[in-house]
């Protein structure tokens, strides 16, 4: 049955620093060579870990939490670019069915590779359709922070899901 | 299997040859023909070390003859050298090899000679890895000791399981610590995490380690003897181990419990006593929140005085081998200290001409490590142990049958600095 299990691949990779190693070096605390497990000599890095969400694992330039968490908050506009070195993500309009009339676009930075509370801000613009044009209106103060914290609050999900693995 | 047996190759290749881009252009004429080898890319190879300096203070029963007195203080140093290539092929397979090259302390490498500074192999071993868990081929732990719980040693050089042995010239005490098992040449498998738990189990054919079968001097010293009629023999055979490991917290307190399996059969004596087959169990638990960190283990089973090592085939002789530790930390900033006891009760000695009694091992441990810097600790700790066995000499380590010196006292303090990169 075990094995069977084993077989279903349904399960999470354990890393090699997760057994048991009776030698002096694993019972060191940290490395001389700072954040390098070793000098590495030849190749790639691949000692990054996902643990803090730095994202230098992925190739991103910010913090893979906050970037994905930002993502995730504004799928249901059309992305226009979005840059993950510089960690800035900027949708298209949008006109919400319900009010063909109105549209909304959003722009949003994420700050850094730390995953903290101010790590993100987004804007969001409003454009209202008058006599055939389309002209900016005002956007309620409480909508661009509103995202904000849901950015934050999925982020928190991501990590957490991470952590339990 | 094929792809797997070409990347592993393909790994240990570009360690030895270490050549840069001429590789996939097969133009060196000392490469073997074979399948073009990846790009840098995909491979990661690092060196590390280890270097460690003590002073060391010992106490030690009969460490005095009539023939030579021993001083109670030493100086003393240890290096490691560890060599890890690690590489990740586009269909996600992982794969490497991790070396250590290591000055241990007991090699002979002259005939009667402690040649202390020898460098030599401790584990050396390759691994495939994917969905499907992991398989490590080589001089390694078994999986008794790669996934044990509940054993408490993250504090000074590592209680019971850490350095005072290198100061106890003789009769060291058997404290059944997980990586007492050995690095005897093996295949090791162990599973993905599933909802917290992960087992693994692994396989050696014989006690043996390294390139040779063992056979230099004679048939007896092979790895792959299996019966002879010369002695009895305590060497392992068919070494088997199996453990299931559950890893999880709850409410901010971190659990780790384990239960595991130690089997093997021993060297046969056709012209006498041979020895028992090794089973043996152990459970360990751990628990750590707040910096504290509490656990324990316990072995019970069917084996001679340590849980590695057979009981004699004697009549009417049946007695269990029995042992538990248990241990507590506490982590605060940089520094950790920490405690650990063990015992061992076991047969002892067995000898089948006088009488002894069963063999008891106590031992306790405290001390602290200060972390000076990433890399760099200061560790301190003080080590106490007593093995009692009656009808057994510890002075001259022989079954007497005498109730003269049957027991020993040991104590080793330790100090000094320990480094890593």
């Amino acid at each position: 049955m075990l094995l069977a299990l084993a077989a279903c691949s349904g399960g999470r990779i354990v890393e090699n620093d997760e057994y048991h190693n009776d030698a002096g070096r694993s019972r060191v605390a940290g490395r001389m060579s700072g954040e390098q497990d070793g000098l590495l000599v030849m190749g790639t890095d691949r000692s990054s870990k996902s643990g803090s969400g730095a994202g230098a694992e992925g190739g991103l330039g910010v913090n893979a939490y906050l970037w994905r968490a930002t993502l995730d908050t504004l799928s249901f506009l059309p992305l226009s670019s979005a840059d993950p070195f510089g960690g800035v993500i900027i949708t298209d309009w949008y006109s919400p069915p319900a009010t063909p009339s109105e549209r909304f676009r959003a722009t949003a930075y994420i700050m850094g590779r730390q995953l903290r509370s101010d790590g993100v801000k987004i804007s969001v613009f409003r454009q209202e359709l008058r006599g055939g044009a389309w002209v900016d209106a005002a956007v309620a103060q409480a909508t661009a922070t509103d995202l904000e914290n849901q950015v934050l609050t999925r982020a928190r999900d991501l990590r957490s899901q991470t952590a339990a693995r | 299997m094929r792809k797997l047996l070409l990347g592993t190759t393909a790994v240990v290749g570009a360690v030895v040859m270490a050549s840069t881009g001429a590789m996939a252009q097969g133009a060196d004429p000392f490469r073997a023909a074979g399948p073009a080898v990846m790009s840098h890319r995909d491979l990661e190879v690092r060196v590390g070390g280890y270097f460690r300096y003590y002073y060391s203070n010992t106490t030690l029963d009969y460490a005095n003859t009539s023939a030579a007195n021993m001083g109670k203080s030493d100086f003393a140093q240890e290096v490691e050298l560890h060599f890890v290539a690690n590489g990740k092929a586009a269909n996600g397979l992982r794969y490497g090899v991790a070396i250590e090259v290591q000055n241990d302390g007991v090699r002979q490498a002259t005939s009667g000679t402690n040649s202390k500074n020898s460098l030599d192999l401790d584990e050396a071993w390759g691994y495939v890895a994917g969905d499907f868990g992991q398989v490590r081929m080589g001089d390694e732990d078994p999986v008794w000791a790669l996934m044990s719980q509940g054993q408490v040693a993250n504090f000074a050089s590592g209680g019971l399981d850490g350095d005072f042995y290198d100061s106890v010239a003789h009769n060291r005490p058997v404290l059944s610590q997980p990586s007492d098992a050995g690095d005897a040449t093996k295949i090791i498998y162990m599973s993905p995490q599933f909802a917290g738990f992960d087992f693994g189990a692994s396989f050696a054919f014989n006690t043996g380690e390294g390139p040779l079968n063992g056979c230099t001097s004679s048939n007896t010293s092979c790895d792959t003897l299996a019966s002879t009629s010369s002695n009895t023999i305590a060497q392992r055979r068919n070494e088997i181990n199996a453990v299931i490991r559950y890893r999880g917290s709850f409410s901010g307190v971190g659990i780790g419990a384990t239960a595991g399996y130690f089997g093997a059969d021993v060297v046969k004596n056709t012209s006498g006593v041979s020895a028992d087959r090794i089973n043996v169990g152990q459970l360990g638990l751990q628990l750590s929140a707040y910096g504290f960190l509490v656990g324990g283990q316990y072995l019970f089973g069917d084996a001679g005085y340590g849980f590695y090592t057979p009981r004699l085939k004697v009549a009417g002789d049946d007695r269990n081998f029995e042992a538990f530790n248990v241990g507590l930390s506490y982590t605060m900033g940089a520094f950790t200290v920490g405690t650990q006891y063990g015992e061992t009760r076991s047969v002892g000695v067995q000898s089948r001409t006088v009488t002894t009694g069963g063999r008891t091992d106590k031992g306790w441990s405290i001390g602290g490590t200060y972390r000076v810097a990433p890399g760099i600790e200061y560790v301190a700790e003080y080590t106490s142990f007593k093995i009692e066995e009656a009808g057994y000499n510890f002075s001259t380590r022989a079954a007497s049958g005498t109730t003269a010196n049957n027991s020993v006292d040991g104590q080793v303090f330790l100090t000094g600095f320990r480094f890593a990169f």
